[in-house]
């Protein structure tokens, strides 16, 4: 490239300018900087030369300076283009893709638009912004410019196939096929392409087509599976059942486990996996089934398959046989496997009976005997089966300890059995025996890292956060400065979300915010990463996985975890705004351990406040030279940290480990920071009823009544039944409208008035409506006492007192998180005296026993005292002399 | 419980919280009964802690736990696995005899009760008969003279220090003994099919249990 403005500099300089664009581009990044300086030293103000450095100077970790410099360099030389491009990957590199885009576009007009590198970049950014029509244009010129370059077509044709426009990407596709004549035979990426074809074909619902395509194309594609899957499809389609159901049945022969190929075989024959309540359908899937274990005697999926559609006596005898099998040979996760057959209660409890009676052949013989038996280990794995089948059932908890007890007294180094000892201590409400029991799990396999996961996930549970960073401190990087950073580094979101949650109860704000948005900059992470495919996936031609994972990351935050960590999020934003002084510490429910926690933030705080201090003071004077304060962070961990220039980025110090700078930050505007992860929430999560909940609760806080309708008839929309939906209405046909100006006002009322049917009805009504039209439902009843306490506050205590209390009858069959809500809600909202919850607790210990929440503080600690020994007994050899 | 009304007619016999020692009786055919002798590691040795605690009465000593896991032991102390799970051990130790010779001493040998007669303890045995077979030639690290000036760490290529390999002496297995509570006649009878003979017997060897003296049965080179 002729960069036009060396004509500025001398001969001397300008041979030098060329060195440094050959240093840079062979990534000799120290020597380029020296150069570079040897230029600047005679002509301070020349641009490019400062873009250059810029560049270098990003590429040895030093980013935010290389940025400062590329700005300063662009400014002095605004009609560059070097300038422009070198501004351009900068601001790629620093994810800001806006910008980048900008930038390379100045450097393409400046340019006169010929430059494919940034048409090529630029095509790359407007996909990572998913801004398609730009995209397209892109694509087009530089297949024009390059119609020769495989590439080129295959990225046109993704655009428009990302663009919505399939019929264009079709066309483009067989356009290339017509220009490429010389394909070498079996070359993968040409057989890729065609497939990628297809499978256009396919979601253009063109059946025939794709057909007649595969067909045509037989020879050239290698992936005879794919091949197999989208011409039986569609086959299936075109209503060719015949023809598909041969090459499903062929796909089984290769593969007789693939669910995904007996679904195929099933569609085929009218038959999905959700209508085997019609009896002859089921009868022919059944037939079909028994048909293929003929000749595949060892497919489990056709064995599992076949009790989805058995019924009665069949399912009898074919779960029979599945689970003796599955016990016999030791299958650990044989219940997670049966589970969702439990959906049927009649399966549930044939399955029972079976495992039961399975329980009682392989028990222990009494009476001496010569017969051959089973091996002790079947009968343990029953008792583990059972252990599992129990727990999971409303009030068989207990039922469910004594065989998890049972079989560790049978087989006590087995670690399954402590782990689900552990789970089934959990159900039952208690914590603390849970984490003892899964951290002798762990003690008995020191190499299982899920065990030590585990471990780690129950100590959080019961807020021993110390000693749950220490368990997962054994299987992370010995290099790491910490666990936790190296499980962030690794985006272990479970850890991060769980150990957040143990803030909150704690009261530890600022690091429970901390942790939620680490799990947020993961998820950034993840959809930052797949920048780096665009270029490598139109290079290896794998454009079908390629299209999936765009689409994936399109949904990305819709995971369980962000949705988790989101609305955690905005819980505490909304506790933040109720309270803004909660953050100090938060009330201690069980005494001492809190207290504790919070002396200990309380002394670390000193600490951070001069820290905090500087770092705000470098943060106001980056904000005033344009850098935001999270890039002048990492800006200043840097130029704190080791200054040599090793390529290798070293770890960033972090700034702020308590996380009470965000805490700060957000407490400045605690609902405008719910409202962004609510933002992200509406969009990912729109068919989640909680995503609404809370966003009622958010605008209700910001007096925002429109919004708070439109939330109550998502709500209502997702779960008419709701139980709080009765508390939300009679909190917003309570709010005061008089300050509201006439047409706000006259639609808000319009809102309401649709709200409650008939409309005369009263709010007394309303409040107790939830309760009466589902008066075994223990969340309803608890939904109608809220509603009441918000209609008439403390005079409604004794009425609300009677309905909470009375969730704890034994026949109400309240399930234990019910309960613990129910006591959040008298504890918090009604501010019932001491002995009103006292009573509550013994209530709810008599239908949970084990169940810590309603212990005392003194009862839990003697419980740990004796676990502890009970630990010693076998963890810890004495220091005695054996004999 | 709550919903009890929901749960099934049948009320089954809950399953009993102790279990005594396996009849003795074949495995049925066909059906899977692998045993192995697995070898202990650092990962693993809670099992051991746990099947000491429930198949012996005496508590062991963390020096004992220490010594199991030492390179010299390794081929003498095992867990038994039936069908992968944990459910036996022995753990023996060299105690010197004169210059050239070693004794082997089996400090535990034990199978959960719900796993005997199925021949775990067998395969362990013989597996130390197999490695320490009286007569044998065991190798083992020569002790480090304490007053001997300590050896300059060497350093490889990269710059790693290269720990020394340490140096092997060959010893001569003269015999393999333990004690067993008199009285015990299964235990006898276990051991002398494999070549044990009760060659004394020894007062007030058990503190804590009835009656507290002990055989001592022994295995010599055939």
């Amino acid at each position: 490239m002729p960069p036009k403005k060396l004509s500025s500099l001398p001969t001397k300089e300008r041979t030098l300018f060329g060195r440094l664009i050959q240093e840079y581009e062979s990534k000799k990044h120290k020597q380029g900087l020296k150069t570079a300086d040897a230029i600047l030293k005679k002509f301070p103000d020349h641009g490019e030369t400062l873009c250059m450095k810029g560049l270098l100077l990003a590429s040895v970790n030093r980013r935010e300076e290389g940025i400062e410099l590329a700005k300063k360099g662009v400014r002095f030389d605004l009609t560059s283009f070097i300038c422009w491009h070198a501004l351009g990957i900068l601001n790629r590199m620093d994810k800001n893709y806006e910008e980048a885009i900008k930038c390379y576009g100045q450097a393409l007009r400046i340019e006169g638009g010929g430059n494919l590198n940034l048409l090529r970049e630029s095509a790359f950014m407007h996909l990572q912004l998913r801004d398609y029509p730009p995209l397209v244009d892109k694509r087009l010129t530089l297949l024009k410019m390059q119609p020769h370059v495989r590439s080129n077509w295959v990225g046109l044709a993704v655009a428009h196939h990302l663009a919505g426009n399939h019929e264009e990407a079709a066309r483009v596709l067989t356009g290339y096929q017509d220009v490429m004549r010389d394909i070498p035979k079996r070359n993968y990426e040409h057989s890729e392409i065609l497939l990628y074809h297809a499978s256009i074909l396919q979601e253009m619902n063109e059946h025939v087509k794709a057909e007649q395509f595969l067909e045509a194309n037989k020879a050239r594609i290698l992936d005879t599976k794919a091949y197999s899957e989208i011409l039986a499809q569609s086959l299936a389609k075109q209503g060719k059942v015949e023809e598909a159901e041969k090459i499903w049945r062929g796909l089984i022969d290769r593969n007789p486990e693939c669910k995904a190929y007996f679904v195929g075989l099933l569609s085929v024959r009218g038959i999905d996996l959700e209508s085997r309540s019609d009896p002859g359908k089921s009868d022919e899937a059944l037939a079909l089934f028994a048909e293929i274990q003929e000749k595949h005697p060892r497919s489990t999926a056709a064995k599992r398959l076949s009790l989805v559609f058995a019924r009665g006596e069949e399912f009898h005898k074919l779960a029979s046989a599945y689970l003796r099998n599955g016990l016999t040979k030791g299958i650990p996760s044989i219940y997670s496997d049966l589970k969702s057959l439990y959906q049927d209660d009649a399966k549930r409890e044939a399955i029972e009976v079976i495992a039961e009676s399975l329980r009682s052949e392989w028990s222990p013989k009494v009476e001496e005997g010569t017969d051959a038996t089973d091996p002790p280990s079947s009968y343990m794995w029953c008792l583990y089966y059972l252990a599992q089948h129990y727990s999971q059932q409303p009030g068989k908890v207990e039922r469910a300890l004594q065989y998890i007890n049972s079989a560790i007294s049978h087989s006590p180094t087995q670690p399954e059995l402590h782990m689900i000892k552990a789970r089934v201590l959990k159900r039952g409400g208690d914590l603390q025996g849970a984490s003892f029991a899964m951290s002798d799990a762990r003690l008995l396999d020191g190499q299982d890292r899920y065990l030590n996961s585990k471990a780690a996930k129950y100590l959080l549970r019961i807020d021993e956060v110390e000693e749950a960073v220490k368990t997962v401190g054994l299987f992370t990087k010995p290099d790491a400065p910490d666990p936790v950073s190296d499980l962030n580094e690794m985006q272990a979101l479970w850890y991060l979300v769980e150990e957040a949650e143990s803030h909150v109860r704690k009261g530890e704000t600022g690091l429970a915010l901390k942790r939620l948005h680490q799990v947020d900059r993961v998820f950034q992470e993840v959809y930052d990463d797949q920048l780096d495919f665009h270029s490598y996936c139109l290079r290896k031609m794998t454009m079908r996985a390629y299209v999936s994972t765009i689409r994936f990351e399109d949904d990305l935050r819709s995971h369980p975890q962000y949705l988790r960590a989101a609305l955690d999020l905005i819980r505490i934003h909304l506790d933040l705004f109720d309270r803004p002084s909660s953050s100090v510490d938060g009330e201690g429910d069980k005494g001492g351990k809190n207290g504790e926690a919070a002396a200990l933030s309380e002394e670390e705080k000193k600490k951070l406040a001069k820290k905090a201090k500087k770092a705000e003071l470098r943060a106001a004077a980056a904000s005033a030279t344009g850098g935001d304060k999270k890039k002048s962070n990492a800006a200043d961990a840097k130029a704190s940290g080791n200054n040599d220039e090793e390529e290798v980025p070293p770890p960033l110090e972090d700034k702020d480990p308590m996380g009470e700078e965000l805490l700060k930050k957000t407490e400045a505007d605690p609902l405008g920071e719910a409202e962004k992860f609510l933002g992200v929430l509406m969009r990912m999560a729109g068919r989640r009823v909680e995503t609404w909940t809370a966003a009622f609760e958010v605008w209700y806080r910001r007096n925002n009544w429109v919004g708070c309708l439109s939330a109550l008839n998502r709500v209502k929309a997702l779960s008419a039944d709701h139980p709080d939906l009765n508390e939300m209405i009679v909190r917003i046909k309570r709010v005061d409208l008089s300050n509201l100006s006439q047409p706000a006002k006259s639609v808000v009322e319009k809102g309401l008035k649709g709200l409650v049917e008939p409309e005369e009805k009263s709010l007394e009504v309303v409040a107790v409506e939830g309760m009466q039209r589902s008066p075994a439902s223990a969340e309803h009843v608890l939904g109608s006492a809220k509603a009441l306490f918000t209609l008439r506050g403390a005079e409604a205590k004794r009425d609300v007192l009677e309905l909470v209390l009375g969730l704890t009858r034994e026949e109400v069959g309240c399930s234990l998180k019910t309960l613990i809500k129910a006591r959040e809600f008298l504890k918090n909202k009604v501010k019932a005296a001491e002995e009103e919850i006292q009573r509550f607790d013994q209530e709810g210990s008599k239908v949970f026993p084990l169940a810590d929440v309603f212990k005392r503080h003194e009862e839990l600690k003697e419980y740990r005292r004796v676990k502890l020994e009970e630990r010693d007994g076998w963890n810890v050899g004495r220091e005695e002399e054996q004999e | 419980m709550a919903n009890s009304s929901s749960s099934s007619a049948i009320q089954y016999q809950p399953p009993p919280m102790s279990y005594g020692p396996r009849h003795p009786a074949p495995v049925r055919s066909q059906l899977p009964k692998r045993i192995d002798v697995a070898d202990l590691t650092p990962n693993n040795l809670g099992q051991l802690r746990k099947l000491n605690t429930v198949l012996f009465p005496i508590p062991y000593s963390e020096r004992f736990y220490k010594d199991a896991l030492s390179p010299d032991v390794a081929s003498i102390c095992k867990l038994g696995l039936f069908n992968d799970i944990a459910v036996g051990n022995v753990c023996c130790r060299f105690e010197p005899v004169g210059e050239s010779s070693v004794k082997v001493y089996i400090m535990t040998l034990g199978v959960l009760a719900p796993y005997r007669r199925l021949g775990v303890a067998s395969a362990l045995l013989s597996h130390i008969l197999k490695v320490a077979e009286p007569g044998s030639k065991v190798s083992l690290r020569a002790p480090v003279d304490p007053n001997a000036p300590a050896p300059k760490p060497k350093k490889g290529k990269d710059g790693k220090e290269i720990k020394e390999e340490p140096k092997m002496i060959e010893k001569v297995v003269d015999s393999i003994y333990l004690h067993v509570q008199t009285g015990n006649e299964e235990a006898k009878l276990f051991y002398s099919k494999f070549g044990f003979h009760v060659a004394g017997e020894v007062d007030n060897y058990y503190r804590r249990i009835q009656p507290s003296s002990a055989w001592v049965l022994e295995k010599k080179v055939a």
